[in-house]
């Protein structure tokens, strides 16, 4: 089999168990939220709402009727793109999280190649200078990442960008529509904060995965040919090492889409984490529905690409059925 | 010129001496074997020459290559005389090679690095390469990956990277360890004919002196970081200077002494019409194909076969750790079945097993006592904890490491002393039969002839049967009172271990003999060489 047929192969048996996952985690999802305490129509009406009206809201928020048959109205929905009608908003679900998810979903990207790009070199470089003040220099800068409180860090880069130096806006968000550049400058210093601690994570891994390689007995093999010990480490090191950084790249972007939720308080931005933050306090359970549902499909999504990724790196996992 | 001269090399690691003052000569043209046990300094003699020593090495003395001292030189030259000059083929055939990059661009990187070919050309003389080194027979394209190679093959593809650019000296760090015998001798006559095509000088480490004897012109013997005695095969091993190399000869040669047996004694364990299969990839293949054996109580049986014969499904099949698709196992007459049952657990205690390797084997964070008293929970009453501590004092003692050695860590030990400790566990429950899988491949020689005295002195005295897997016919052939050969998961042969490999008729059987290096063959037929050299230089 080529190349790229066994790598189409593997896709498809991935993207079959992609598929079961999701419809397992909406009837997850729905359950859940079944049983969590806290009646929407009861909250929206209020404590001295009549009992008939509050049935007819119910009634009319889709909250009546047997379980089975509101799981099988929602899911129907939500494959038509209907994902109901807020609650408190009095919106579209789907419309809703279009909008935020213009916002979280560049961000995470944003921040997530921010990470690769700084931590991935950063680790390649500690562990080619291994055990040199180089090498020290960027694992205690990784260390203070990783324990910097990112809100703090977040008012830090306000005061000293937005506030003293005037580049950048100090939170709040145009929207698209007033053109790509505003929009990318307004979503730059949240990215940082959110890209620090990942491009922390990622060097050491990076690090730890390349020196690991080193020990390796093909590395020898590449010196004996005559390779030079950095020219070993691009040609054959490099590529193994990406293997345990795919890992957790994929973790990283499923958690950079709705973990920001603090710094999207702290840059006012309308995200996807305040959303559902929102939607929980106020009991508006068919927002909540469907942003986990989302966010669901955006983790086995990415989970997904990663596989792809591994099959691409790695041959080994290519095997034919 | 000498090709290579290393003259009092010195090798220092952190404090300690791993080289003192080793001093070789290797001619073009010349295959000069370096001998020696595991820790004696081989490897760090190689990588010496190639200056690719570990972080923290200090050598010094003089290497030289065509009167140029290596260890002299800027990086930069050394790194153009790597690969060039002097190729490497390195023991594990899987761990030598990039798993993620294929065999053709793995191949082509030599071509690339010293004579500056695009990629294209490179791959180019990488198909050139895979041909000759019988790859391209054997349908291996190079767009292959390692793990898509059989053992042997992936040796082929590091020896032809050592070759590519017909170094005028080869260095071998035991390239065929890891192989079963037919395709050692494969590997070994491939890369004789390569290094005679190259002209190079070949550098053969092992620790395998029947092999060696075979083909090198002369031996040199390490032991603990110094040459103790160099000179041309022949004189050598038939007169040895050295009291080491005397001892290193003995070992080869040593034939342990298989326990008596008596007559006909009743069946310890049979297995009947066992059929197990295993799905990979689609197809169904069959691991082992209707296989019945007995073996019976005091008896040894050697099994031998290639790897993926079907020698460890057997195995676990005996365990009852393998449920057959068809076919059953019975120990002392009773159905012997994967399971938890009460009824299991005596019958469990009856049978245990040794690895290949013993450390891997381990909980490296368990002291030797509870390593060698574990399989004791499988005795009713369940012993206490002083019970379990004299019980392993008792069996450490029987196989000749001290009661002190109770609260050790396996670290601390040898090779040999591990496996001492593996066959300790393994016998402490008083077994009727010890599968060994492997169990002494690993050791060196000396080492493993003592282990191999030690198991058939505790077969005689606990009238012990003994279940011999290995892929070395000599070993077997030695202890054995009968001989199963292996094959595509079926037992094609079998007979008496004394004639057994003298008079089968069966190909399979005759090749595994024909395979097998053997000191005092070695060197009859070297004899007979070296007269033809000498008519050759008269004439």
């Amino acid at each position: 089999m080529t190349r790229a047929g066994a790598i189409a192969s593997y896709a498809g048996r991935r993207f079959l168990s992609l598929a079961l996952t999701l419809l397992a985690a909406s009837v997850v999802i729905f359950v859940l939220l079944q049983i969590a305490p806290g009646d929407p129509a009861a909250y929206m009406m209020g404590l001295n709402a009549d009992p008939r009206a509050l049935e007819a809201l119910r009634a009319e928020l889709g909250l009546a009727g047997p379980p089975v048959e509101r799981y099988l109205n929602w899911i129907g929905g939500v494959l038509r793109g209907d994902f109901g009608v807020s609650y408190t908003y009095r919106a579209p679900v789907s419309s809703l999280i279009a909008e935020r998810l213009a916002v979280s979903g560049p961000l995470a990207l944003l921040a997530l190649a921010l990470a690769v790009g700084v931590g991935l070199p950063l680790g390649a470089v500690a562990a080619a200078r291994r055990g040199g003040p180089l090498d020290a220099l960027i694992m205690a800068a990784t260390q203070i990442g990783l324990a910097v409180p990112n809100f703090w860090f977040a008012i830090l880069l306000v005061f000293v960008f937005s506030i003293v130096l005037g580049w950048a806006s100090a939170g709040g968000f145009p929207g698209w529509d007033a053109g790509v550049l505003p929009a990318l400058r307004s979503l730059l210093l949240p990215a940082l904060v959110l890209a620090l601690p990942q491009a922390a994570i990622l060097a050491r891994v990076m690090r730890s995965a390349l020196i690991d390689a080193q020990g390796r007995q093909y590395m020898l093999t590449a010196r004996a040919k005559g390779l030079s010990e950095s020219e070993a480490l691009r040609r054959h090191a490099f590529r193994n090492a990406l293997i345990p950084a795919l890992t957790i790249i994929g973790l990283q972007f499923s958690f950079l889409v709705a973990g920001g939720v603090i710094i999207e308080n702290v840059f006012y931005l309308p995200g996807l984490g305040r959303l559902v933050f929102q939607a929980i306090t106020q009991r508006d359970l068919i927002v909540v529905q469907g942003v986990v549902l989302v966010l669901v499909l955006i983790v086995v999504t990415v989970n997904f690409l990663v596989d792809i990724a591994y099959a691409v790196v790695d041959p080994r996992l290519r095997r034919p059925a | 010129m000498t090709l290579l001269r290393t003259e009092q090399l010195t090798l220092a690691i952190g404090g300690a001496r791993i080289l003192d003052g080793v001093s070789l000569a290797l001619d073009r043209g010349e295959t000069l074997g370096l001998v020696g046990e595991s820790g004696s300094g081989k490897s760090m003699t190689a990588l010496s020459i190639l200056r690719l020593l570990p972080d923290g090495a200090a050598a010094s003395g003089a290497i030289s290559l065509e009167g140029v001292n290596l260890l002299a030189l800027p990086e930069a030259e050394m790194r153009k005389r790597r690969g060039r000059d002097v190729g490497m083929a390195f023991q594990e055939p899987m761990s030598a090679l990039n798993p993620v990059q294929t065999i053709g661009r793995q191949l082509a990187e030599p071509f690339e690095i010293h004579r500056g070919l695009p990629r294209r050309e490179a791959l180019a003389e990488a198909g050139r390469l895979i041909d000759m080194v019988g790859l391209k027979a054997a349908g291996v394209g190079l767009d292959r990956y390692p793990h898509e190679l059989s053992g042997g093959q992936r040796q082929r593809a590091v020896l032809a990277i050592a070759v590519a650019l017909e170094p005028k000296l080869l260095i071998a760090d035991e390239p065929t360890t890891a192989l079963d015998a037919a395709a050692q001798a494969e590997i070994v006559r491939l890369l004789m004919t390569l290094a005679e095509k190259a002209g190079c000088g070949l550098l053969f480490i092992t620790h395998d002196l029947p092999l060696i004897a075979g083909f090198a012109d002369r031996i040199a013997v390490m032991h603990r970081g110094r040459i103790v005695e160099t000179g041309r095969t022949r004189d050598l091993l038939a007169a040895p200077a050295h009291s080491y190399s005397r001892a290193l000869i003995a070992a080869a040669a040593h034939e342990p002494k298989r326990p008596a047996r008596r007559a006909p004694a009743p069946a310890l364990m049979t297995i009947q019409d066992g059929v197990k299969s295993f799905r990979k990839g689609g197809a169904t293949r069959r691991a082992l194909d209707r296989v019945s054996l007995a073996i019976e109580r005091g008896e040894v049986v050697g099994l031998v076969g290639e790897s993926g014969s079907g020698k460890s499904t057997l195995a676990r099949a005996l365990l009852a750790l393998e449920r057959l698709d068809e076919g059953r196992v019975t120990l002392g007459g009773e159905p012997f079945m994967p399971g938890h049952g009460r009824r299991m657990r005596p019958l469990r205690r009856r049978i245990q097993i040794v690895f290949q390797d013993p450390y891997g084997s381990f909980d490296p964070r368990q002291r030797v006592w509870r390593i060698v008293s574990e399989p004791m929970h499988l005795v009713d009453p369940k012993p206490g904890v002083e019970a379990r501590r004299k019980a392993a004092a008792d069996m450490l003692v029987r196989v000749g490491l001290g009661a002190d050695v109770l609260d050790k860590y396996p670290h601390e030990f040898s090779g040999g002393q591990r496996q001492r400790i593996a066959i300790a566990r393994a016998l402490v429950t008083q077994p009727d039969i010890v599968i060994l899988d492997e169990a002494v491949s690993s050791l060196d020689v000396s080492t493993r002839a003592q282990a191999l005295d030690l198991l058939m002195e505790l077969s005689a005295a606990m009238g012990l049967a003994y279940l011999f897997i290995s892929h070395d016919v000599a070993t077997v052939r030695a202890i054995s009172h009968r001989v199963l050969v292996m094959k595509n998961g079926a037992i094609v042969d079998e007979g008496p271990a004394a004639t057994l490999f003298e008079t089968s008729s069966h190909p399979y059987t005759r090749a595994l003999k024909a395979a097998t290096p053997d000191l005092a063959g070695a060197l009859a037929a070297r004899v007979g060489a070296s007269y033809d050299g000498a008519v050759e230089e008269t004439t």
